[in-house]
């Protein structure tokens, strides 16, 4: 994207580290992981070496406090890393963007054994994780979850059913969210335990992504493996939730880009009435104001992941800007279509791909509606009924 | 006395769609080209085809663009793969289904090929349903129409996200051209955009009925605000899109040719049926992401048919054109 904007200096003390390591991820994303996606769209298989790729590369560990085993450079790191990844296509980023969610709810409220036997190797790309949260009948209302979880000895057994789940057939270890006797809680569970079944789901969009549906029958957790005080994980689960947001904002607002980026392009190498295309009105009047959209919202971006560093939630901050930059995704890769004709829906091309994936941002971590319902709460409004 | 024919017209059409794709929701394997190619050859047969032309019923393009869009309510590549027949069948070829494949005015497809004279010469690309086809309905972006033969197919043609039971391919015309056969741009123009309408008009019946399946937080989605306003707009945006087709459809058939109204119908109908699709995808949550769920598919199929064609500030000219703006010149 063209660099029109002048200089500022970045609000976050992280920049320095997330800049001083994107070119080397951009190298690695281009020579060795942009190769496998046409392959991983096509048959929806993601190539689970681009894990290890990133771990022996160090990116699994950027963004962890070193105390952890980690790089550093924070939440402001770990965005630089899901949009280099964006810009090999969204399906790739959706099965890595769990781990990034996974690693804090390890880190912050798991014990020293699963830290040690979970999430020191997931930073080396040696295991591969994902969040159980949605089912078949709870999408966006995550409090009616049917998933259980039943004391046995010192473990549990979780049995029940989970829809949309990234890394179903691939991960070695998922955070479960299932109710206890007493509330919710979360449970890091070892995909290798008799009882655990995945099955691929057939996507129209992010195909290079693994998605699935995941049924335990009386799946075995160990106690260590309980992540916090089994009957109080609602909130934890919000906040990993809330982590995985600004990612998915990241995620969008690349999109947005490399959609923009490609319509400009063309319009560069294509003429109308024998001049380019970029040099009538008609052009750059919508393309300008893109660029406006585009500004905002990585200004929006760097607050919330300032805020998020900070040890702030920024829930309302995260809220609105994941409403507006998957909004805003979707409505820059529509005009870049418009604008491209025939050259924007050929199959294989990104920005036909940026279409599907675009869209499908309105819906994952929470829709625009459950958005609306946290800021009207954020708000201190009156719970809507209807 | 026309508006009753035509509206018995397309009720037939809808039980023979009824008929034809019962099932087709549930096996999505059967949603192929050989049952498209089912369909039409009945439909055709049935005389449906040819009721908008002149040498058929006579009953015009309005009757046309309404079969247009009520067969992509249903499934967007009947409508699609119609379309030439219903073009061709303009130009006096009333056959029923016929295998005529047609060239688009997209600049992309007229990269490769030169008319000249009433002669079409070269290579035509994106081109639809070349596979089955001997002749191509080639209309080029100037608005000249000529029907010319195909002298030999590319192996492996570009293919497009969307409408994907029917076949877009590279063709390479006949040396010996063939003969200029009509202005066609502006109805091509004016089916698309009812093609538009119908996707849209499909996607709303699987909003509406989703939203009241699909149960949180203890109800019907249906019964919470956002939802029930998601649909209420995407209906309005399909009305008044509909509308407007229709009434520049009628307008054609009753001489008053526009290209400008032809051109602003595509562009309102495009826009606002995306929204509306886009917006019922939305209410599907992360269901309208599946495969084995229909939304996705008239979300792909819409993008499609704004894309063949000028771009989009190309069909902006023609309608500033029409109100007088005057055109840069150095």
């Amino acid at each position: 994207m063209t660099d029109v904007i002048g200089s500022v200096e970045p609000l976050s003390p992280w920049a320095a580290i997330a800049q001083s390591r994107r070119s080397d991820l951009r190298e690695l994303v281009e020579s060795s992981i942009a190769p496998l996606v046409e392959a991983a769209e096509a048959t929806q298989v993601f190539p689970v070496e681009v894990y290890r790729l990133l771990g022996e590369a160090g990116f699994l560990a950027i963004g962890a406090p070193a105390s952890e085993g980690g790089e550093g450079g924070g939440r402001t790191s770990e965005v630089m890393v899901v949009q280099e990844l964006a810009r090999a296509g969204a399906g790739i980023t959706m099965s890595v963007v769990p781990f990034f969610i996974v690693r804090i709810a390890v880190f912050e409220f798991g014990s020293p054994e699963a830290i040690e036997e979970v999430g020191k190797p997931m930073m080396r790309g040696e295991r591969i994780v994902g969040i159980c949260m949605s089912e078949p009948d709870a999408g966006s209302d995550v409090a009616s979850i049917r998933t259980r979880a039943v004391p046995d000895g010192d473990g549990w057994r979780i049995s029940g059913s989970k829809m949309f789940i990234t890394n179903g057939t691939i991960a070695t270890d998922l955070l479960v969210v299932a109710k206890t006797s007493d509330g919710i809680g979360l449970f890091l569970l070892d995909t290798n335990q008799p009882g655990y079944t995945a099955r691929k789901l057939d996507k129209e969009s992010a195909r290079a992504s693994d998605t699935t549906e995941i049924e335990f029958d009386e799946v075995y957790v160990p106690a260590h493996r309980v992540v916090g005080d089994p009957h109080d994980g609602f909130r934890k689960a919000m906040r990993v939730l809330n982590g995985e947001r600004i990612l998915s904002c990241a995620r969008a607002i690349q999109l947005a880009r490399d959609s923009w980026d490609d319509a400009v392009a063309w319009a560069s190498q294509s003429t109308i009435s024998g001049e380019p295309a970029l040099a009538t009105q008609g052009f750059q009047g919508p393309l300008a104001a893109a660029l406006g959209d585009l500004w905002l919202l990585d200004l929006g971006l760097e607050k919330a992941c300032l805020l998020w560093d900070r040890g702030d939630a920024a829930v309302s901050e995260i809220s609105m800007l994941k409403t507006l930059s998957t909004k805003k995704s979707v409505e820059i890769t529509r005009l870049a279509q418009t604008l491209t004709g025939v050259d924007g829906v050929r199959a294989g091309t990104r920005l036909a791909r940026n279409a599907r994936d675009t869209r499908l941002g309105t819906v994952t971590a929470g829709s625009e509606q459950i958005m609306h319902r946290i800021l009207a709460r954020q708000s201190g409004w009156p719970k809507a009924k209807w | 006395m026309d508006d009753d024919i035509i509206e018995s017209l397309i009720a037939a059409v809808g039980e023979v769609l009824d008929t034809e794709l019962a099932g087709l929701a549930s096996d999505r394997a059967a949603r192929n080209r050989t049952t498209l190619n089912r369909v039409l050859t009945s439909l055709g047969e049935l005389g449906y085809l040819t009721a908008g032309s002149e040498d058929g019923s006579g009953l015009g393009l309005y009757a046309d663009a309404r079969l247009a869009a009520t067969l992509a309510e249903s499934w967007g590549s009947l409508a699609w793969a119609a379309l030439p027949t219903l073009l061709g069948n303009r130009l006096g070829e009333a056959e029923g289904y016929a295998p005529t494949a047609l060239a688009f005015p997209e600049p992309n497809t007229w990269s490769q090929a030169q008319l000249e004279g009433g002669t079409v010469t070269g290579e035509l690309r994106f081109v639809l349903n070349a596979d089955s086809a001997t002749r191509v309905l080639a209309v080029s972006p100037s608005g000249a129409a000529v029907m010319a033969s195909i002298a030999k197919r590319r192996e492996s043609g570009d293919s497009v996200e969307g409408f994907s039971e029917t076949i877009h391919d590279s063709v390479f015309l006949a040396p010996d051209g063939a003969a200029v056969t009509g202005e066609l741009v502006s109805a091509v123009r004016i089916l698309r955009a009812s093609i538009a309408c119908g996707l849209a008009a499909g996607a709303i019946s699987l909003g509406v009925r989703y939203a009241q399946e699909r149960v949180q937080f203890g109800h019907p989605i249906g019964v919470y605000g956002e939802i029930r306003s998601i649909v209420a707009r995407a209906a309005g945006l399909h009305r008044s899109a509909q509308a407007l087709v229709d009434q520049v459809a009628r307008a054609w058939d009753a001489g008053s040719r526009s290209d400008a109204d032809a051109a602003q119908a595509l562009l309102v109908a495009v826009e606002n049926s995306t929204i509306a699709i886009e917006r019922m995808q939305h209410v599907h949550g992360g269901y309208g992401q599946m495969a084995e769920f229909e939304i996705g598919r008239y979300m792909r199929d819409v993008r499609i048919v704004g894309a063949f064609d000028a771009s989009l500030p190309s069909l902006e000219d023609i309608v500033a054109d029409d109100f007088g703006l005057p055109r840069f010149s150095s």
